[in-house]
């Protein structure tokens, strides 16, 4: 579509079932040309590595059978333990199909071709990341953490397995969405402090002292303290060891020195996987900041003295300490579970609500304000976001939101949200001609969509395969096991009428009557 | 890729591509009609054959489902419509490789408009002329090609226009096996809806109301997995207009919004059924239409509306020199998806 005429006026142009090849031409007095376009859509492509995706979300979501349905048991005997079951298996279905996202967006990463398409994958993930951390994980625990006091029921171990998970998805979303933590800016860090360091210090200096200058700036401590905040200690910890401070300190003040090693245990020994051991993780990080900052016996200088104190502040779960070190809203908000109070509830209304106020959200980032409408309850809004990066992700998500009872339940042969998305999905993948494979991936959905009627199902696939694309005879005989599965005669008939047509067409005269016969007409 | 050279010493009016979308026929101002193959290698279309096939212009091609064979019919400005067969055989590139079955002389004018019907109705096709009239052919022996009977002729306009006046005249039929034989026809304003009725004529059921222009382009959309019809229309008025169609449930002749045939006959004096001399069925199912969408952003005259193979993407070409395609939102709202332009 290169050198398509501006000025020409009658354009015309017909669709072609081979999305590749159609062409514009004109009907005015000069232009005699055809022109070949290439209708490409953004939110679906043709490489190998998206039909592997496609191929793997819905094997996912098909596994899921009779749990692609949402059912509240309103009657009878209520089995809780069903629930359980549904609830974990749909749980699983995010988590997988989120890791085969990954896996796809590690195949094209270093694909410079598909620079867009990557960012486009990659603000799906944030997106998926963080429905799969607000409605995909928890499933109230919380509550029956309370409801269970302290004991040490098999409850509790479940919840704490949640616990750990949501804090690893809490950490994973917060990180991989803006790309922390940036080995190059901590390298910045510290090239520009050991450069002052270089010129300021004597050449036969020991090393700890020429790098002591790192741990007395202020960006320092604001990118150890933001890694902390990001839940990234191994990081942080790896950026102190580095600075040289714990040196510096154990020359300088056993204090500060002890303070320090006391903050990397803490820090080495979060415990992410029980609640009750966090109360009490909590109440020595408060013993340790109380310490510290009682103490007269501190001898280095004040804004050091301050900058632990700040840090301490930060893992004792200081609000003020952590939204003052916090540079985006979402930051603040792992911040707050991490050290504050470790509640869903919380980060829907309270965390939420500060955090915006500190850092507001930046609308141009679509994951951004997707992960906000999370927060707030909203799920309807993100589905449009996401159909617009990908179609498949955004369908299946749909489906999985559906079977975990997040979206209203749709009626048969209602054309309600989850229905739409999934069947558009569906003739989208047929309608590219020359991509035969994800033809089966299109009838699956449309026979395993929970909202389709049968006769729905029946007419939908008897239009739908009448224009696959066949070429051999495993092609043939999967279309005609469609047939056979749906009671299709016409369908059949007409593809063995083509085929004999075909046949004619090739000169094979014997298999061209075989197949008028089985078309029935002759 | 890129343009290539028709090969037509004249104006390009029609294209059609075959069912898989391998085969391109084109047809064209210089009488000839031309047939392209898409090289599986280099995915470029390449001339299998071209032939003198009118005494005018050609201005409608059409392929016929495959369970037919391959077939092409062509139109033109001399009255007449053609039939050819492609002989296997045939040395490509030697004109001959295309053979004419039949010849269809029943028009009074200059005929604008061909397309064969939906396979599920059998080997029939219509034909829309300056005369004002569609007729509708069909083969009445699969065997023997060669043998075409006009089964239909429905008077679309009392008055065929001036030969000097410009004019327009389109048709598309509606896909679906699982609807009453239907097709859209479109008139220089007028688009209307025929429907195949009990008595097994044709009737006019429905109007697509709002053109203020010769519509130049009519194209009924496949309409798998809905429960609906959708038609677009590109007019001469600049807009590109998608209908909505329904079966009305309620007998017609209670419906404000819907109309049976002998509604619409006593309404629109232009309109008339030749050969339905008895009183119609008043009880025949008649549509409802809706319009969806209107689209002026090609800021000029819409050329041509074609669907995809799903009916999910309209393409519309216009004066502004660029296709748009458009999409359905979850709310039934048209958005512009994509504009093909010449930086694109």
């Amino acid at each position: 579509s290169d050198d398509i005429p501006k000025d020409s006026i009658e354009m015309k142009f017909k669709m072609n079932n081979i999305n590749s090849n159609q062409v514009v031409y004109f009907s005015n007095e000069t232009v005699k040309c055809l022109y070949p376009v290439t209708i490409d859509e953004a939110s679906i492509d043709n490489s190998e590595g998206y039909i592997e995706y496609v191929t793997k979300i819905f094997e996912i979501y098909d596994s899921l059978g009779e749990d692609r349905i949402f059912n509240i048991p309103m009657m009878g005997l209520i089995n809780k333990m069903n629930n359980r079951n549904h609830d974990y298996n749909v749980n699983l279905s995010m988590e997988m199909m989120i890791s085969e996202l990954e896996i796809f967006i590690d195949k094209i990463k270093n694909d410079c071709t598909k620079i867009n398409r990557f960012y486009q994958l990659e603000n799906c993930l944030s997106i998926l990341n963080c429905l799969r951390i607000m409605y995909f994980i928890m499933d109230g625990s919380e509550e029956d953490s309370v409801m269970n006091g302290n004991d040490m029921s098999k409850n509790q171990i479940e919840n704490d397995k949640k616990r750990q998970i949501f804090i690893n998805g809490l950490i994973k979303w917060v990180n991989r969405s803006d790309g922390e933590p940036n080995a190059d800016f901590i390298e910045q860090v510290f090239d520009s402090t050991e450069q002052l360091g270089e010129e300021e210090l004597p050449e036969n200096s020991p090393q700890g002292a020429r790098d002591s200058h790192v741990f007395e700036t202020e960006i320092f401590w604001k990118l150890i303290n933001q890694l902390i905040i990001r839940g990234l200690f191994s990081q942080a910890i790896g950026c102190i060891d580095r600075s040289g401070l714990k040196e510096y300190l154990l020359a300088q003040c056993d204090v500060s020195s002890n303070a320090l090693l006391d903050i990397i245990s803490l820090l080495k020994e979060y415990p992410a996987d029980s609640l009750s051991t966090f109360r009490e993780w909590k109440n020595l990080a408060l013993e340790l900041l109380q310490n510290y900052s009682m103490n007269d016996d501190i001898s280095i200088s004040g804004d050091l003295r301050d900058s632990i104190e700040d840090t301490l502040l930060i893992i004792s779960g200081d609000k003020n300490c952590i939204l003052k070190y916090s540079q985006f809203w979402y930051e603040s908000i792992c911040g707050f579970y991490l050290f504050y109070i470790p509640s869903l509830e919380l980060i829907k209304t309270e965390y939420l609500a500060w955090s915006i106020k500190k850092n507001t959200i930046n609308v141009v980032n679509s994951w951004e304000v997707a992960s906000k409408d999370l927060m707030q309850g909203k799920i309807y809004p993100i589905l449009p976001i996401l159909e617009k990066y990908d179609l498949a992700t955004s369908s299946f998500t749909s489906g999985l939101c559906q079977a975990k009872g997040l979206l209203e339940p749709e009626i048969e042969e209602q054309y309600g949200i989850v229905n739409y998305m999934i069947n558009s999905f569906a003739f989208e993948i047929c309608s590219k001609m020359n991509n035969k494979k994800l033809w089966p991936i299109a009838i699956g959905l449309i026979c395993n969509n929970p909202n389709n009627s049968n006769t729905y199902k029946r007419i939908t696939i008897g239009e739908l395969i009448a224009h696959f694309p066949y070429e051999t005879n495993d092609d043939l005989e999967w279309l005609l096991s469609i047939c056979a599965e749906w009671k299709l005669i016409d369908v059949a008939k007409k593809i063995y009428m083509q085929l004999g047509n075909t046949m004619m067409y090739e000169g094979n005269t014997i298999e061209a009557m075989k197949n008028f016969s089985k078309g029935g007409n002759i | 890729m890129k343009p290539f050279n028709s090969g037509h010493e004249d104006l390009v009016l029609d294209v059609s591509y075959d069912f898989y979308g391998r085969h391109l026929a084109t047809c064209s101002a210089d009488q000839h009609v031309k047939v392209f193959k898409l090289d599986k290698e280099s995915e470029e279309w390449i001339l299998s054959d071209s032939w003198r096939a009118h005494d005018a212009s050609v201005v409608s091609v059409d392929w016929v489902a495959p369970e037919y064979g391959r077939l092409l019919a062509t139109a033109s400005h001399d009255k007449s419509i053609k039939i050819w067969e492609e002989d296997p055989d045939g040395t490509e590139g030697s004109g001959r490789r295309w053979t004419r079955l039949a010849t269809l002389n029943d028009s009074s004018g200059a005929l604008y408009g061909i397309q064969f019907a939906p396979s599920h109705l059998g080997l029939r096709l219509a034909s829309i002329g300056n005369d004002g009239v569609l007729r509708i052919y069909d083969a009445l022996e699969p065997q023997d090609l060669r043998v075409w009977t006009l089964t239909t002729e429905v008077k679309v306009l009392a008055i065929p226009p001036a030969h000097q006046l410009q004019s327009a005249f389109c048709l598309s039929w509606c896909p679906t096996r699982f609807a009453p034989e239907r097709l859209a026809v479109c008139v220089l304003d007028k688009a209307l809806i025929y429907q195949r009725g009990r008595n097994g004529k044709l009737h006019n059921v429905a109007r697509l109301t709002g053109h203020n222009g010769l519509i130049r382009s009519v194209a009924w959309a496949p309409s798998i997995g809905r429960l609906y019809q959708l038609v677009a229309t590109g007019c001469k008025d600049g807009k590109v207009r998608i209908f909505k169609i329904t079966e009305s449930t309620v007998s017609a002749t209670n419906k404000n919004n819907s109309m049976t045939s002998s509604q619409l006959t006593k309404d629109d004096s232009e309109s008339q059924t030749l050969n339905d001399e008895e009183p119609e069925n008043t009880t025949e199912p008649a549509l409802q239409v809706e319009i969806l969408s209107e689209h002026a952003d090609h800021g000029g005259e819409v050329w041509s509306v074609s669907w995809n193979i799903t009916g999910t993407i309209l393409s519309s070409t216009g004066e502004d020199g660029k296709v748009r395609l458009w999409k359905s939102t979850y709310s039934n709202e048209y958005k512009c998806m994509s504009v093909i332009t010449s930086q694109s």
